[in-house]
């Protein structure tokens, strides 16, 4: 992160009702970004009357309607965000159940261990409490704590259809297996073989890797898959960026998105439906609250920060999620002839569209104002994505560099299996934004290069795979804009 | 059955465009003469409101409430474990759950959707909610043994109890299907209960849960017999006027197409919104294989709707417009559906793996019915379909 946050804090003071006139141009990838300053959201020093931002570096936005109340509200994504991470979690520890003689599945009790995340229910379970570890520990004790009525299966792509781009039942692409259909039939069929493969291990059926090692998880494959990672990564694109760009942030379906309305409050909510829509759309990306003045490290590593010094870390605001990690970490990893600022480009959109909105509430947009968030948008949408591409080039390059060190003492299969499906996973989510810079034919390219799972054995196939590998870095490079410098050599080496 | 007027040819759409003018234009209790000759009479409307109550929905669920006596005798001599004593139990579910099915197609008023029917009052959920189901809630409540409790049926969601909680209870294995991270597993409460105590709280929860659908059913069959169908025949308030309470009539009769075409079959043909691999699980009934039971009782509870019971009903209404060619198919497509319905003897979701053409048929069939619903008929007395089966979700 640069020196945007400050840039902008000296540039956006205002009165509420002035009207915006900022550009909008998108910014910069290296954070310097915005000429804009803008929305003359008005700054205060927190909880000013003026409805306008606190500070550039925190996304707090009063009330238009409810002096002294924020307008902002995301839990239900934080609360996705959260099951996530938690049914990974939970999958991580399975083994260790079985291996310890502790847990005996049979059939069907996995799924339904893994199920109570994707399917969660909080009539059932919005007591349990998370497995999210942060130190000092969540304020949330509880899911309940956190959101309640919210799952993964209702909002994966294709199952809260009315603004998808596509119709997911039938166009959804990068996995080949003829059972799979959908993207919920992808996550259920990979549970089912989560499933499967605890009841074998349970019995003392554990197959081998390449190496004639048992593997060492019930996530692993002997085709070198970690469904475990496949999972994560998938629904995070799945749920997280579908629902961001192709829902609270699309454009294409009257009452919806960017189109929603912004001339009253939202009944009786602190925020218009087009705010909510927005920040619906951020909490998608997973940025904390305080995101724009973190530094990669803090975001990359630790992801969170106990912001107000109460001793607890709110999940629902001072933590930082998913795909806004991501960005840190391949800013953080950039070469320094072609450095990134993924994370800035990303705030300064996100910010900048939710300040304009702030300032506006309570009467629509005018169509320079809707272009100008449009332009926003577009800003922290190709940011996000960004983050997501640049990060399956990072995985290829590690697998690349497993390849590498195959039938030496420093080959980990558990490692390259993991690097692959990490790829892999992301590298499914990028059809699921309605603008995306990646074709569909190159989409469909990019997986067909990929596979199921990556090739393992034979010199011959392997220096294939590998090529195919670079030939789906190259078109992800060539798509995106990434500079070569940071593509990688062809061993993997000297990239991101 | 009322007697039947002369028949005409074929619709056109000009007839049936005027035929809809000349419906909107009708003041309440005049008589017209419709465009094609037919007697267009609102005296036959209000006396096929007139008969919703009494003739229709009143036996049907007198019928319904003979049938819960047998559940509740049945599940008194349960004692929750497997055997003849559970046999009888769910062969009584059945039978109840045949009568209700019938009922399903008759949410008029308080039964009705709060959100979309005049004067909705949910009570239909109260009785059986399906597909909103929660066999872990009701695993969780047997666990917790509080049914007994004063304020059990208004503290807890419409999931943990009525008929399809019943069945959960009359179905249930050993275990319970609650993941392991949540009560009464992971509190460790379903062990401690041990085999006796579930089979013990299983049948106590079950028999508290069906005097509670009984005590429902009552309370709406005293509703309806004390003024709501006077309130129906007479297109009172909540309804604004007669053409009001007839779209309420007609609304009911879209559970055919919204929830048995499109829900109880589409869905898990995989026809639509199913997007998981596994779509037929998604039947009702699913444990109690009454899946296609259901189905069939739905259509006799719309045939009986429909006819009107023995008096005036809509296919009297078509035939006094003239177009007993549309009844009649109405009644010859219903009948094949029925026919269809009844001969497929395997539960459904091992039907739509191994016999989909019947299904598919049965679907079909189904479908003639509902088409004819949202075409003619509705063209025909002006009347609005309901948003929900608006388009076509095949």
């Amino acid at each position: 992160m640069t020196t945007f946050a400050l840039l902008f804090l000296l540039a956006c003071t205002g009165d509420k009702d002035t009207g915006s006139d900022t550009s909008g141009d998108g910014g910069t990838s290296d954070g310097g970004t915005s000429d804009g300053g803008t929305s003359d959201g008005g700054t205060s020093d927190g909880g000013g009357g003026d409805g306008g931002a606190t500070t550039a570096d925190a996304y707090a936005f009063e009330s238009a309607f409810q002096p002294g109340v924020s307008s902002v509200s995301n839990d239900g994504q934080i609360m996705r965000h959260l099951l996530i991470d938690d049914l990974s979690t939970h999958l991580g520890g399975i083994t260790a159940r079985i291996d310890a003689g502790t847990f005996f599945p049979v059939a069907g009790d996995v799924k339904s261990e893994l199920l109570f995340y994707f399917e969660f229910d909080s009539s059932t379970s919005g007591l349990v409490a998370p497995l999210k570890s942060t130190d000092p520990a969540p304020a949330q004790a509880t899911y309940d704590e956190v959101s309640t009525g919210k799952n993964l299966k209702d909002k994966l792509a294709g199952n809260d259809s009315s603004t998808d781009h596509k119709d997911w039942s039938s166009e959804f692409v990068g996995w080949s297996d003829p059972g799979v259909s959908s993207p919920e039939s992808l996550v259920l069929a990979w549970i089912d073989m989560i499933d499967a493969a605890a009841v074998d291990r349970a019995n003392g059926n554990i197959p081998l890797d390449p190496t004639g090692a048992p593997l060492s998880a019930i996530y692993l494959t002997a085709d070198g898959q970690d469904l475990n990672q496949l999972l994560n990564k998938f629904l995070r694109g799945g749920v997280a960026f579908s629902q961001g760009t192709d829902d609270y942030l699309d454009d294409d379906v009257d009452g919806k998105g960017l189109l929603a309305d912004h001339s009253a409050a939202d009944g009786d909510e602190a925020w218009t439906p087009l705010e909510h829509q927005w920040d619906e759309g951020f909490g998608y990306f997973g940025a904390a609250r305080t995101y724009g003045s973190w530094s990669d490290e803090l975001i990359a590593d630790t992801a969170y920060e106990d912001v107000n010094g109460d001793g607890k870390i709110d999940l629902l605001s001072e933590v930082s999620w998913g795909h806004s990690t991501n960005a840190a970490k391949r800013d953080r990893g950039a070469s320094k002839t072609a450095p990134m600022d993924l994370t800035a480009q990303a705030w300064d959109g996100f910010y900048l569209g939710r300040a304009l909105l702030s300032s506006t509430a309570g009467t629509a947009l005018t169509t320079a104002q809707l272009d100008e968030l449009k332009g926003y948008r577009d800003q922290a949408e190709q940011a996000w994505e960004l983050a997501i591409a640049t990060t399956v080039v990072h995985y290829i390059n590690d697998t690349l560099q497993d390849m590498g060190t195959i039938g030496t003492p420093d080959y980990s299969f558990a490692d390259h299996a993991k690097h692959w499906s990490e790829g892999k996973g992301f590298a499914l989510g990028l059809q699921f934004n309605p603008r995306s810079p990646l074709s569909d034919a190159d989409f469909a390219l990019v997986h067909e290069l990929l596979g199921d799972a990556p090739v393992l054995t034979g010199s011959s196939e392997l220096e294939a795979y590998a090529e195919d590998l670079r030939e789906a870095r190259a078109i992800l490079g060539a798509a995106y804009g990434i500079d070569a410098s940071n593509l990688g050599d062809d061993d993997g080496t000297n990239g991101l | 059955m009322a007697p039947t007027a002369s028949k005409t040819g074929a619709l056109s759409w000009a007839v049936l465009a005027s035929l809809a003018l000349a419906v909107l234009a009708r003041p309440t209790g005049c008589t017209e003469k419709g465009s094609d000759g037919g007697a267009l009479t609102s005296v036959l409307v209000e006396d096929l409101l007139a008969q919703v109550g009494p003739g229709v929905v009143q036996p049907a669920l007198a019928d319904f409430l003979v049938a819960m006596d047998g559940l509740d005798a049945a599940l008194a001599a349960w004692d929750g474990s497997e055997g003849s004593s559970r046999d009888e139990a769910q062969n009584a579910w059945r039978v109840a759950m045949r009568a209700w099915q019938r009922v399903e197609v008759m949410q008029i008023g308080s039964l009705g959707s709060s959100l979309t029917a005049a004067g909705g009052a949910d009570l239909r959920d109260e009785i059986y909610s399906w597909p909103t189901i929660n066999p872990c809630r009701v695993d969780q409540e047997t666990a917790e043994a509080a049914w007994e409790e004063s304020d059990f049926f208004t503290a807890n969601l419409v999931n943990s109890y009525g008929l399809d909680a019943v069945e959960h209870l009359l179905w249930a294995g050993a275990d319970n299907t609650c993941p392991s991270q949540t009560t009464p597993n992971s509190d460790g409460a379903w062990v401690a209960l041990g085999e006796a105590g579930v089979q013990d709280n299983r049948a106590a929860f079950s028999r508290a849960l069906s005097a509670e659908v009984r005590r429902q059913a009552a309370a709406l069959l005293a509703e309806w017999e004390g003024d709501f169908a006077q309130t129906l025949a007479e297109a009172a308030a909540p309804y604004e006027d007669e053409q009001q309470a007839l779209n309420a009539v007609y609304d009911a009769l879209f559970y055919l197409e919204i929830a048995t075409k499109d829900r109880k079959l589409a869905w898990p043909m995989g026809i639509g919104e199913c997007t998981s691999g596994a779509c037929e699980e998604e039947v009702e009934g699913l444990v109690s294989g009454s899946g296609v039971s259901s189905i069939a009782g739905n259509l006799e509870g719309f045939g009986l709707l429909f006819r009107g019971g023995e008096g005036i009903g809509w296919d009297d209404l078509l035939v006094d417009l003239g177009h007993g060619d549309l009844s009649e198919q109405i009644l010859v497509d219903l009948d094949a559906a029925l026919v269809l319905a009844n001969a497929l003897e395997a539960p459904l979701d091992e039907a739509i793996l191994d016999q989909p053409e019947h299904v598919e048929e049965l679907h079909a069939a189904v479908k003639k019915v509902t088409d004819a619903m949202k075409g003619d008929l509705s063209t025909l007395l002006a009347l609005e379909i309901p948003g929900e089966a608006a388009g076509d979700n095949d």
